[in-house]
């Protein structure tokens, strides 16, 4: 099932919650929607469900509208951050519930292999594993476990598109990572279309096909997992995924392959096709791809003012050019200490530029000028 | 803020509270008479003339009228008052057919013409108490009274026995003999004139006829007004207030209902007490009973109103059964009647 | 005639300063034991065991007593006569059938008040209590005048139909009280259910439909069971009231049925006798009516207690509008909603209606005709039904008395709620249920009860207004208990451990973190306690003496004479004072508790 939003625009009251937004999700494909809270991903979500209704434009399911489609029509499973287990039910009433809607015999529960209910709830609960607790009530387990049977009871029906709202934001971090890579599992065995919604964008590049990176009202950028990370369209984006360092600079040249730009007063290349002389701009670099101490095509000299220990780790903090970076280091480098004036150098391909006008593209240069 | 608001509620409410119970305390209680009586009689306008004019004759005299249910139901406040801490009560008014029963209480004041003097005006038939605990003071008839604008003269029933004519079916709306005087009355008719227990049998051909049976007269008066049903049980007098409704006599009779008022024998003004009787019984109040109460007044030679002439029937055969018979039965009849009337057996 | 006691959660947050002492409290609250605030239970425990348990169990042991000594005799005897069993089976039975009917009425109101936004909606949800506390006999009037063989609806069928007999028959039977008591009642399964409704998580009735249940399937397997708690509390308090209830059984059932109350009544006060006999029957029967409805409570306190559960924070319900256009107005849910409607303005609204139309109407020889002199007559200063008391006193007393017995009240039931609620001890339940009992006692019981107990030394009081207001206090507090107890159960004690943590005493801690929490449960307890003590008619009559009359009382005295339109302009009086009084009620409620 292909699910698609065309030109939605949805407002609370006053509020705009969704201003013109188009989103296609492919057949099978798992899309992770990430943004800070409240920029609208719960709403579309709501809105694909179908308990809301867009004030502008369509949702396509296969080409065809759902827009006068009832939610329990719409064949969609959910899962909501805290779960809304039915709190008078068991676990395998909860996961049955579902079930008892199913009529239409083109439409078989899970697989088509369960025979009748009981075994299908079955082997959900082995899928997500929660064998022999089918009689455990919602306040009797574990907020994982919760989470699991949450995921299961959507699952029963054998919706055609699966929209998790946050899913995991209750959890520890452990157990976030590992119920992510669970997600990710059963979402691929049974090939469902599924929306993936999240505030933590770690979880949506480890978890997701593609990435829609959402700020208030507004989708940034759609793409790849490394795409979004490496050559973020915005600077919303770029800030918003990863860990990075975020300058600004002036273009000040070009060099062959490569724009000249001024950083504080120093001169670092990108290899970049556009840029306009005189233009300013973000430079990106992530903290990975700084090195100190080494040889690299850009240079710049700093001081270290602080080291933070992450295990395998080092995040080295660098005064230079006027700004801070951010350096990663290996943590077995016993050789920096605070205070210690230092090199810090990255590649002239590991440099992206980020337009710093918030929503332009950058624009083609006309024949930037030699310096 | 929760507790400024609580705060002035309590104000408020207390205020407004305390106003209402100084302003009762202001009167003094020595020189006041309290008067226990049903409220229909207040509620009908006597009261108030009699308050007045009693309080103008002996001055520093307040007279308090404690008027808070029907006749029966004073009495029960008043018995459970003796039987605690005592009764503010120095005169009680009810009806006649409780006289055994209040007698074997025993806190009523037999009293005598000498101590009454207006009692030698009260007609002969009227003293059924031979101890005069209880002094006539008003008495009237329960018959039926029907909508002239309903039912055609020729249409009506004459007797107990048509009453119960097909014809008649859900036309009579009467009251509870449990819990209204008026209702009681109508039962003690039957069983004057079907004997017990032939009056069981009477009303169970009667049920068909009946279309409700209201707790109090007012109710049921106000529904047959309503136009629910076109027959009341209620007083040979009503023509005099709306000549639209009309005295209907079954087997040429009337019921006698009977009305008197006594001294509480705890009563720290017994002398204030009997001049109230006396008061009662005067022509000057009695002929104020017919336009207020509706009632014949107990004083014979009260004068009646012109109108009463005709609009006031008086029955051919006014019938009442002998208090003793009542106070010997009553209790077994009452329950009968729920028994046959709730059961239908 | 007394009319039967008409049925049935404050502050503003302020940052917590720093001037807070930083010595350990212990919190014997939250313990096992009753420390230093248990003695914060010896006030009120005194006041109801003074003013309303002991004057019980005096009245009521003599229905166990026969020459002085213990005997079952009464008990026996009417446990035994076959028309008592069928009394008391129809009492249960009509109780029943009450409540079924009260929540067919009531649940759609909770629903439309809970979903949709419509104008002057807060308005209309305090209007909704008026039924409440009008008494029996206008009730019974409007419903006559509505209902009756010759009342408007069957008048109106007859003549579209062309019928001879009216086609209705529904008073004098058994709808017809059923039919009484969902007016009364439904209202307080409209404001509880609505209560539970609102804190309740759309997502999982979302999560449902999202499984592919429709409206009807989300509503049965989710909605409903989980405002069950709300709907059983309701429930609980509509059942006690009907299996009560006594002018509307006679005068709407038309003599032909007889309840416990019924029987009670007839005992103590028609049937009196020398021999204290019927007395001694109606305190055993008020006995057996109290152990049956006390255990119909205890019963429902343990299912509630079981489905209790924690609230969740949620945002508010989403609420659509309810006049949505022209093809919204033509689909067939709302059809089946605007229908539901006209039903109950029938039931609601029609039969006040029907008492306005009736203060407005004067018979005449020719006809009949428009008019306002009822009105002028019951204002006439000194008119001479009340005696010393004018409908304005009236109306004062009455808004006095229920403003003094609220504020009594509401501590009252704030402290029993919050010594229910938490603290972890065996005989809770039982106690909860022990405090229900002025709801569940016979009225006319509990109002010679009172007689006696502020007729005797060291306080006598009948006839003052404070005997009026302490018997409403006491009458009228379990409401707010029971609008309180499921609240404050369910709220989190985290919020409060928070609140202590950030250095709040435990009294502050209560001030401003629970109280406002509740508030919805207390201003709702509390207006309907208000509600209740302007109804109440039995103890205002035994303890009043002239001059603190009330306006129900006022109706009953107009009544009680010939002057037709005269009870139904008070009764339009009455309707119209105690709405305000909801509305202002409400609103300063809401203002104080800043909701
Ligand atoms: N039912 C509603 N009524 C009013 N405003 C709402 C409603 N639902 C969402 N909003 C507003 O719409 C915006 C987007 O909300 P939401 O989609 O829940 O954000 P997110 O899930 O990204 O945190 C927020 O400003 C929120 O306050
Ligand atoms: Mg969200």
């Amino acid at each position: 099932m292909r699910v698609a939003l065309r030109n939605i625009t949805k407002r609370f009251g006053t509020t705009l919650a969704l201003e013109n937004i188009s989103l296609e999700v492919g057949d099978g494909e798992l899309l992770a929607l990430v943004g800070p809270s409240g920029c609208g991903k719960t709403t579309i979500l709501r809105l694909i469900a179908g308990f809301e209704t867009p004030d502008a434009g369509d949702i396509l399911f296969n080409d065809q509208s759902v827009l006068g489609v009832p939610p329990e029509r719409r064949g969609v499973g959910l899962v909501f951050q805290n779960y809304a287990l039915f709190p008078h039910m068991n676990v395998f009433q909860n996961v049955a519930y579902g079930l008892k809607f199913v009529t239409s015999p083109l439409a078989p529960p899970l697989k088509g292999e369960g025979v009748g209910g009981r075994s299908c709830v079955q082997e959900l609960l082995d899928l997500v594993g929660l064998k022999g607790l089918e009689h455990r009530m919602p306040a009797e387990l574990s907020a994982g476990q919760q989470q699991r049977v949450a995921l299961a009871r959507a699952l029963a029906p054998n919706p055609k598109v699966l929209l998790l709202d946050e899913p995991l934001s209750a959890l520890d971090a452990k157990l976030r990572e590992r119920l992510r890579l669970e997600i990710k599992k059963i979402q691929r065995s049974l090939k469902i279309t599924t929306l993936y919604v999240t505030h933590d964008q770690e979880e949506a590049l480890a978890v997701a096909d593609r990435v829609a990176v959402m700020s208030v009202a507004h989708i940034e950028q759609i793409g790849p997992p490394q795409e979004v990370y490496h050559a973020p369209a915005t600077e919303f984006v770029a800030r918003f995924i990863g860990r990075g360092n975020l300058v600004t600079g002036q273009i000040v040249g070009r060099d062959g392959e490569s724009l000249v730009i001024s950083v504080g007063g120093k001169m670092i290349r990108a290899r970049s096709a556009y840029g306009k002389l005189r233009q300013s701009v973000t430079v990106l670099v992530r903290p990975e791809r700084i090195h100190i101490n080494q040889p690299a095509e850009n240079i710049l000299m700093g001081t270290i003012r602080g080291i933070e220990f992450a295990g395998d780790t080092l995040w080295v903090h660098v005064e230079a050019a006027g700004t801070t970076l951010i350096a990663k280091a290996n943590a077995l480098d016993t050789t920096l200490h605070e205070g210690d004036i230092v090199q810090v150098g990255f590649a002239t391909s590991d440099i992206s530029l980020v337009p710093s006008d918030q929503r332009s593209p950058p624009t083609p240069s006309q024949e930037p000028s030699q310096r | 803020m929760l507790r400024r608001a609580a705060l002035v509620a309590l104000l408020i409410g207390s205020v407004l509270a305390w106003g209402t119970a100084f302003s009762l305390a202001q009167a003094g209680e020595g020189s006041k008479l309290v008067v226990y009586v049903y409220e229909s009689f207040v509620a009908w306008g006597p009261a108030k003339f009699i308050k007045t004019e009693f309080e103008k004759r002996n001055p520093g005299v307040e007279v308090e009228f404690v008027a808070t249910g029907p006749s029966r139901a004073m009495l029960a406040r008043l018995i459970n008052e003796l039987i605690t801490g005592g009764t503010p009560a120095d005169i009680f008014m009810g009806e006649i057919n409780d006289v055994p029963r209040l007698k074997k209480f025993g806190f009523l004041v037999p009293l005598s013409e000498q101590e009454i003097p207006n009692l030698k005006t009260v007609s002969k038939e009227l003293l059924l108490d031979p101890d005069m605990t209880l002094i006539p003071y008003e008495h009237g008839f329960i018959t039926l009274v029907y909508d002239s604008d309903k039912l055609k003269p020729e249409e009506l029933p004459t007797t107990f026995a048509e009453l119960t004519k097909s014809q008649y079916q859900k036309k009579l709306i009467i009251q509870n003999p449990l819990t209204s005087s008026v209702g009681h009355a109508f039962l003690f008719w039957t069983i004057y004139n079907y004997g017990d227990p032939g009056y069981l049998d009477y009303w169970r051909q009667l049920l068909p006829t009946i279309l409700t049976i209201q707790p109090g007269w007012s109710a049921a008066y106000k529904l047959f007004t309503k136009g629910e049903a076109p027959m009341v049980v209620s007083f040979s007098t009503d023509a005099c207030f709306d000549a639209r409704y009309k005295p209907l006599l079954l087997n040429n009779q009337g019921y006698r209902t009977i009305f008197g008022a006594g001294i509480v024998k705890s009563t720290d003004n017994p002398r204030l007490s009997r001049a109230f009787l006396d008061f009662l019984l005067s022509a000057e109040v009695q002929e104020k009973l017919p336009d207020t109460e509706v009632m014949f007044p107990a004083n014979s030679q009260a004068k009646l109103p012109e109108k009463w002439q005709t609009c006031a029937v008086i029955p051919p055969s006014p019938v009442m059964l002998s208090l003793d018979l009542v106070a010997e039965n009553d209790d077994r009849w009452l329950d009968e009647w729920a028994r046959l009337v709730v059961r239908g057996r | 005639m007394g009319q039967a006691r008409r049925p049935g959660t404050v502050g503003s947050v302020r940052p917590f300063g720093r001037a807070f002492t930083l010595t350990p409290r212990p919190s014997p609250l939250r313990g096992r034991g009753v420390g230093g605030e248990g003695l914060l239970l010896l006030f009120p425990l005194l006041f109801l065991v003074i003013f309303f348990y002991a004057p019980l169990a005096h009245l009521l042991r003599e229905g166990l007593t026969k020459d002085g000594i213990f005997s079952l005799e009464f008990i026996r005897r009417i446990l035994t006569d076959d028309y008592f069993q069928h009394v008391i089976l129809f009492t249960l039975w009509q109780a029943f059938l009450s409540t079924l009917a009260s929540i067919a009425l009531g649940l759609p109101l909770a629903y439309i008040l809970t979903h949709y936004d419509f104008p002057l909606k807060r308005v209309i949800r305090a209007l909704t209590i008026v039924p409440f506390v009008l008494p029996a006999i206008t009730v019974a009037l409007g419903f006559a005048l509505l209902f009756g063989r010759n009342g408007y609806l069957n008048q109106f069928l007859m003549s579209l139909f062309g019928l001879s007999e009216p086609p209705l028959p529904i008073m004098y039977s058994l709808t017809g009280i059923v039919l009484a008591h969902a007016f009364y009642n439904a209202p307080i399964i409209t404001r509880t259910v609505h209560a539970a409704w609102e804190r309740l998580d759309p997502r999982y009735e979302e999560s449902a439909r999202a499984l592919g249940a429709s409206r009807f399937y989300v509503f049965k397997d989710v909605t409903l069971p989980m405002i069950l708690p709300g709907l059983l509390s309701g429930a609980a308090l509509v059942f006690i009231f009907c299996f009560l209830s006594f002018p509307i059984v006679l005068s709407v059932g038309g003599g032909r049925f007889s309840t416990i109350e019924v029987e009670v009544y007839t005992r103590v006060v028609t049937r009196l006798d020398p021999q204290f006999l019927n007395y001694k029957i109606g305190a055993a029967l008020a006995l057996i009516g109290l152990v049956l409805s006390l255990m119909m409570t205890y019963i429902y306190l343990r299912m509630q207690g079981s489905l209790a559960r924690q609230a969740e924070h949620v945002r508010p319900r989403p609420t659509v509008p309810l006049f949505a256009g022209v093809r919204d107005f033509l689909r067939p849910t709302k059809l089946l909603l605007w229908l539901y409607m006209l039903f109950s303005l029938l039931v609601f609204v029609g039969p006040m209606l029907a008492i306005v139309a009736d203060s407005l109407w004067e018979d005449t020889p020719t006809g009949g005709r428009w008019t306002l002199r009822w009105y002028s007559y019951i204002f006439t200063p000194d008119y001479e039904a009340l005696l010393g008391d004018s409908p304005l006193r009236a109306i004062l007393n009455s808004l006095s008395f229920g403003l003094g017995a609220t504020a009594i009240a509401v501590p009252l039931g704030l402290i029993f709620a919050y010594v229910i609620a938490r603290l972890r001890w065996g005989g809770r339940r039982l106690f909860d249920t022990l405090l229900m009992a002025p709801l569940a006692t016979s009225s006319i019981v509990l109002a010679f009860a009172l007689l006696r107990a502020f007729n005797a030394p060291p306080f006598r009081l009948v006839g003052t207004a404070t005997a009026v207001i302490i018997a409403h206090a006491v009458i009228i507090f379990p409401f707010i208990v029971r609008a309180l107890v499921p609240v404050l159960e369910n709220l989190d004690m985290k919020i409060v451990e928070m609140a202590r943590s950030l250095g709040a005493s435990r009294w502050r801690a209560l001030r401003e973190i629970e109280l406002p929490l509740v508030a919805t449960g207390l201003i709702a307890g509390a207006v309907f306690a208000f509600a209740l003590s302007l109804g109440e008619m039995s103890a205002t009559l035994m303890l009043a003496r002239p001059g603190l009359n009330t306006m129900p009382v006022a109706v009953y005295r107009f009544l009680s004479q010939h002057s037709l339109g005269a009870p139904s302009a008070m009764s339009v009086v009455m309707i119209v004072v105690s709405a305000l009084a909801f509305v202002v009620l409400e609103r300063l409620g809401e203002r104080a508790l800043k909701l």
